[in-house]
């Protein structure tokens, strides 16, 4: 049913939307501008600007001379006169950068930065680019810049064009922005049926594996570019240790689970099974691959990601924790896990390496000079006639709201806990 | 913790709106009885992982840290152990419960393996769990005993629960939900259905019994505990879950509605260390293996 506030609406819509992305001539009209004054207007003050627009790469509206398409002449509630926010005002016009439901989308746009990539009026570059090629790319990862560098072996496309895998807005179905998910991105320049690749790849049907579950797609210092991590079977293109022979169909594995792993490691699965405690992945179906990558992995050790994201993926609770402490315990805040932790099997509680808390703390922490409170077999916690004062008597080392993740306020509350006759 | 009474003031504004039928509106509340520190010979407990209940009300304990079990019985405000169980066989005890007659099922941490304990204390076998076909061997995570005597145990290695018979027969086999992340218990209610905790997934499932298959039993517990490693069946049809990293307890209707947060992390009586079982007598207690403070607590469980 129409109605008079559907048609107030309409017309506020129709309004905004004149508004969002106004034409030259609107412009002109709504500035009660002289024929043919705008742009060349703003250019009487803005003699910069006769340069700038000689570059190869000319924004539209720059071109067009709709200055006032970004920018109100007069007052603006924004910085440089801006008509809209400046992380909002791209989108006016360019609203379809980022597909729906993308699997992956660059921080940058997401966040409305478009100016860290692009330069607003004209650049000497395509698509208004402040920098030409990977430079551009290599400013904000810098990491990979310097993982680059060290690298002996580059992944051909890399030092070409980064836009050759990856969009830089956002990818609608692939992660990491990649244009098409591997293998099928892969596919495209490497062709499986080639004899080069069948041998590279030990004759194994891997053309619909993850290529990038053992290469790194960028460069590495390893043959093939594999991760900076690899199994040794793979290194030693010894695939038949763990798979059957590639001829009897697709690889399957010899054995299910850890009993694969055994094979090799027989000693570390025989000093797990002396443990009182084990870590409860190592034992279930998936045991080892719970945290270990099979071929290559980007992560020492095999782990398929840093111990913060990898042992945080389960213990999503004691990250939190960490996160919302007032005081940061670094090998948590940095994702040393295993400073603390064993990960496999411990015979203490927390798979500690020791019992004792304070041989734990110890490997980082002079307790001894810590305080002259008693602490040890001989001090019994008064909370408790089970325990004794160890470092976790006073401290929970993922984190407290307290200072110093004490399990109490330090000036006070976290002694009064014992010594109530102080109360006052 | 505002997002735990935000949890309970939820449940209570929902109530007082008269969203939710009465009996939702029914928090319980556990109220601290007593505590067992020591043995009869002044031992005291080490790393209690496990409780259990026995024959008559009476509780069970994994006194895992000096590898024996102990039966307890509660009276009033006294917690006393009246029997230690002790066999070389099991290195490691993390898991007990018993039936009416003082026999006992345990589950030993090291081989990962159930066996049964006669009624006098003696090794009475393993229960030998089969392997799922082409499986590996079981790798039990946990277990409960049903009513007429069937084990109920969670093989982690074979991605599914089993129910053995008082026979040693494989009755049943359910697989694990997909979605379950890290089983860490499971339970079973006085109507045979099963309740699988997922630990890392932090919700619980279930399985009337007869059916074959878990289904969502619970919502994300995300909001209202931290990481839960044991749960348990009261005689009403709540399911009592320990908030092991959390130090709490948290009490589920007979729906899967929240019915409110109990205890707090601490050390003195009535609060909780790293809580790694529990059990409920079915007689209106609670026992509570309150691991990281060396002891077992008991509470009443009521409004």
């Amino acid at each position: 049913m129409w109605s008079s506030r559907n048609g107030c609406l309409l017309i506020a819509l129709l309004a905004a939307s004149a508004a969002s992305a106004p034409t030259l001539a609107q412009n002109d009209a709504r500035f009660h501008l002289k024929p043919g004054a705008s742009g060349k207007l703003c250019l009487e003050c803005h003699v910069d600007f006769e340069e700038v627009v000689k570059q190869a790469a000319v924004h539209t509206p720059v071109k067009n001379g709709q200055c006032a398409s970004c920018h109100s002449p007069h007052a603006a509630a924004h910085g440089k006169l801006l008509a809209e926010p400046a992380d909002a005002i791209c989108a006016t016009c360019h609203g379809t950068m980022i597909p729906e439901g993308a699997a992956s989308t660059h921080q940058a746009v997401a966040e409305g930065h478009c100016v860290s990539c692009h330069d607003p009026h004209a650049s000497p570059n395509k698509a208004n680019l402040i920098q030409a090629g990977n430079e551009l790319c290599l400013g904000c990862h810098a990491d990979l810049k310097s993982s680059l560098a060290a690298a002996t072996h580059r992944h051909a496309p890399v030092d070409r064009d980064c836009l050759a895998c990856h969009d830089p807005h956002a990818s609608k179905d692939a992660r990491s922005l990649l244009r098409k998910a591997p293998p099928s991105l892969c596919l495209d320049c490497h062709k499986p049926e080639s004899p080069g690749f069948a041998q590279a790849h030990m004759k194994y049907p891997v053309a619909k594996s993850d290529c990038t579950s053992c290469h790194d797609p960028h460069g590495s210092s390893n043959q093939g570019i594999l991760w900076a991590a690899v199994h040794e079977p793979v290194r030693n293109r010894m695939c038949s240790q763990c798979h059957d022979d590639p001829a009897a169909g697709p690889p399957a594995l010899k054995r299910a689970g850890a009993d694969l792993c055994r094979g090799c490691h027989n000693d570390l699965m025989l000093e797990i099974g002396s443990k009182n405690r084990v870590h409860w992945p190592v034992l279930d179906q998936k045991a080892c691959a719970n945290c270990h990558e099979p071929h290559a992995a980007k992560t020492p050790r095999l782990l398929s990601a840093p111990q913060r994201q990898l042992c945080g993926g389960c213990h999503q609770d004691s990250i939190a924790r960490q996160d919302r402490s007032v005081t940061k315990h670094p090998p948590v805040e940095d994702g040393e896990c295993t400073s603390c932790h064993l990960p496999h099997a411990s015979d203490a509680t927390f798979l500690f390496a020791s019992a004792d808390d304070k041989e734990v703390c110890g490997t980082c922490h002079d307790w001894s000079g810590h305080s002259a409170h008693p602490i040890g077999e001989a001090a019994v916690d008064q909370r408790n006639p089970n325990l004794r004062l160890g470092c976790v008597s006073c401290h929970r080392s993922h984190g407290t709201p307290n200072l110093h993740f004490a399990h109490g306020d330090v000036k006070g509350e976290l002694c009064m806990q014992c010594h109530t006759q102080f109360t006052r | 913790m505002t997002f735990r009474f935000r949890s309970a003031a939820l449940v209570l504004l929902a109530a007082q709106a008269g969203a939710l039928p009465a009996a939702a509106a029914e928090v319980m509340k556990l109220r601290h009885l007593a505590t067992l520190y020591v043995d009869a010979a002044a031992i005291p407990l080490r790393v209690p992982q496990g409780v259990g209940c026995g024959a008559g009300g009476s509780f069970l304990v994994a006194d895992s840290g000096n590898g024996r079990v102990l039966r307890v019985d509660v009276s009033g405000p006294l917690a006393l152990v009246t029997g230690v169980v002790a066999v070389t066989e099991i290195a490691y005890p993390i898991r007990v419960d018993g039936d009416a007659a003082g026999n006992l099922v345990v589950l030993d941490g090291k081989s990962h393996r159930l066996a049964r304990v006669g009624a006098d204390g003696s090794f009475a076998g393993w229960i030998e769990v089969p392997p799922p076909e082409g499986g590996a061997a079981p790798v039990i995570r946990s277990f409960a005993l049903a009513a007429g005597g069937a084990v109920i145990a969670a093989d982690v290695a074979g991605r599914r629960v089993v129910q053995i018979s008082a026979s040693g027969a494989l009755e049943r086999s359910i697989a694990l939900p997909a979605e379950a992340r890290g089983i860490t218990d499971v339970a079973v209610d006085g109507r045979g259905s099963i309740f699988l905790l997922d630990g890392v997934g932090r919700r619980v499932w279930m399985a009337r019994s007869g059916e074959a298959v878990f289904g969502p039993w619970s919502g994300s517990l995300a909001e209202d505990l931290d990481f839960p490693g044991a749960l348990d069946a009261d005689s009403s049809g709540r399911i009592l879950v320990a908030d092991e990293h959390g130090g709490g307890v948290v009490i589920l209707g007979p729906d899967g509605s929240f019915r409110g947060r109990q205890s707090a992390f601490g050390w003195k009586d009535g609060f909780l260390r790293y809580p790694s079982d529990l059990c409920s007598n079915g007689r209106g207690l609670v026992a509570i293996a309150d691991r990281e403070n060396q002891r077992v607590q008991v509470f009443t469980l009521g409004e």
